[in-house]
């Protein structure tokens, strides 16, 4: 047999059937390379707000504003100073944070307004309930406006919350500055490194060693620790599994400061790094909390994999679909809070609207059938660990040719 | 054939779990987007399109506003602010 050339049930040669495959692939990975750059130049460009107004809400005597970089000052009729307002920025949950606060010339805080948010209505609610702008207004601007210490902690939003008072505290200090003469003392970053970064790095780690073991009894026993760990550390403690929101923000450039994101970057940073350097991804098999759970649910009933083979293609670019239709919307909006389905926080923090529950416990029944049936047909993750995957083949086929 | 028949019930199952979840998560992008504004703070600024409220634009267009340098955050307003606080 060794020359003959092999046709498949189609009559086409298999060498000749690749080829054209592979000139598929990279056609549909341009495009899709295509469409999230006009997506992103889009969401670039679309996006604004316009502080004026918000100025003029916190600075009610005001008749004239000057307007220095991000300082403004109000002066009232007879041309004194009635106060400043200054625009904070910092990272929250799904992006960026501006907050806008106003002070008096006796450096007192008079108001702040939320003027441009990223994080999804849930988060919200909580820094509602806890109300946080009030607590920041009325205080002096030599108050510390830490969380914990002399503003109360939002359970269940402290991302959100911690970008709110960071953002205060960047806006307070450039009033001090620039328009009180009288700048505050350099702020203190220390560098968040606990149990979640801790867990995850280990995670990491042992999915690293644990994929490439031998013995299979051991790997079986290690890989369901490892899924139990990151079921319980990293999604009913800490509720902080990757999800597409964090994909998107990192696409916008939203990265956040990593003395206080290095769990943020840690996620991204160990996935990119294992996908592109080991081409194996072992968040996803051996310690996503959510895909844990599931197949926790489907040991009950035993339920096994089962992907049809004639459905097997519509549902892989069903599932691409979904995650790039969350990309371009995320990307075009500037909003990754709005364009992530996963219903991680559902199950992790108990919070969601009637969708996301109903959703939540159609996959849970469903698991007690099929084994991991978000994962297998709906998670936005899988197709963004195969595109990786894909440009990390694209780019070793070009290498190998030039 | 009647293992046929079970197979056929099961892939029928799995194409209604799939097209109702497809459904359920455009819900969400719905709901995401055009946001709950019953349940939203009044500073927040939801993700849908703002209506205009014009008479903040009144009153600050009232006054004199000098950018006293290089930088000069107000454009083109692109979404105008709804809330009040």
């Amino acid at each position: 047999m060794t020359g003959d050339i092999i046709l498949s049930s189609s009559g086409e040669n298999p060498k000749t059937r690749q080829q054209k495959q592979n000139r598929y692939r990279m056609i549909v990975l341009f495009i899709s390379i295509f469409l999230a750059l006009v997506a992103w130049l889009y969401g670039y460009f679309s996006t604004g707000i316009d502080v004026l107004p918000f100025v003029s809400e916190l600075l009610p005597g005001a008749v004239q504003i000057d307007v220095n970089s991000r300082l403004y000052i109000g002066y009232g009729e007879d041309g004194s100073v009635v106060g400043y307002a200054a625009v904070g920025e910092a990272p929250g949950y799904a992006g960026p944070i501006e907050i806008l606060v106003g002070i008096d010339p006796d450096g007192k805080v008079i108001g702040a307004k939320l003027i441009q948010e990223r994080e999804s209505p849930g988060f919200f609610r909580l820094i509602e309930d806890a109300d946080l702008i009030g607590q920041i207004t009325g205080k002096p601007m030599s108050s510390n406006f830490r969380l914990g210490e002399d503003l109360d902690g939002v359970s269940g939003a402290t991302l959100s919350a911690e970008g709110i008072t960071s953002a205060t505290r960047e806006a307070i200090r450039l009033t001090a500055r620039e328009g009180l003469d009288t700048p505050l003392p350099p702020e203190k970053k220390s560098i968040k490194f606990g149990i979640p970064e801790i867990t995850l790095l280990l995670l990491y780690v042992a999915g690293y060693v644990g994929h490439k073991m031998r013995n299979r009894g051991l790997k079986k026993k290690i890989r369901l620790g490892m899924l139990f760990i990151g079921m319980v550390v990293l999604g009913f403690i800490y509720t902080a599994p990757f999800t597409i929101s964090m994909v998107i923000t990192f696409l916008s450039g939203y990265w956040p400061d990593w003395q206080n994101n290095l769990y943020w970057y840690l996620l991204i940073g160990g996935i990119l790094f294992v996908t592109t350097v080991d081409a194996k991804n072992p968040y996803c098999s051996w310690f996503c909390p959510f895909g844990s759970f599931q197949e926790l649910v489907s040991k009950i009933t035993n339920a096994r994999i089962y992907k049809p083979r004639k459905w097997r293609g519509a549902f892989a670019w069903l599932q691409r679909g979904l995650a790039f239709t969350a990309v371009l919307m995320g990307l075009a909006l500037r909003n990754p809070g709005a364009a992530g389905y996963e219903p991680f926080a559902t199950l992790f923090d108990l919070r969601g609207t009637i969708v996301q529950w109903v959703f939540l416990l159609i996959i849970i029944f469903s698991s007690l059938v099929m084994y991991r049936p978000f994962c297998n047909y709906l998670c936005p993750l899988d197709p963004v660990v195969d595109f990786i995957g894909e440009c990390r083949r694209l780019i070793i086929e070009m290498r190998k040719k030039w | 054939m009647v293992k046929k028949s079970r197979l056929n019930l099961r892939e029928m199952l799995l194409l209604i779990f799939v097209a109702v979840s497809v459904v359920l998560v455009g819900f969400q992008w719905g709901e995401a987007l055009l946001g709950e504004e019953d349940n939203i703070p009044d500073y927040v600024r939801p993700t849908a399109a703002f209506e205009v409220d014009e008479s903040l634009y009144d009153n600050w267009n009232q006054m004199d506003v000098t950018p006293t340098l290089h930088h000069q955050r107000t454009q083109e307003p692109k979404t105008t602010p709804t809330s009040s606080q």
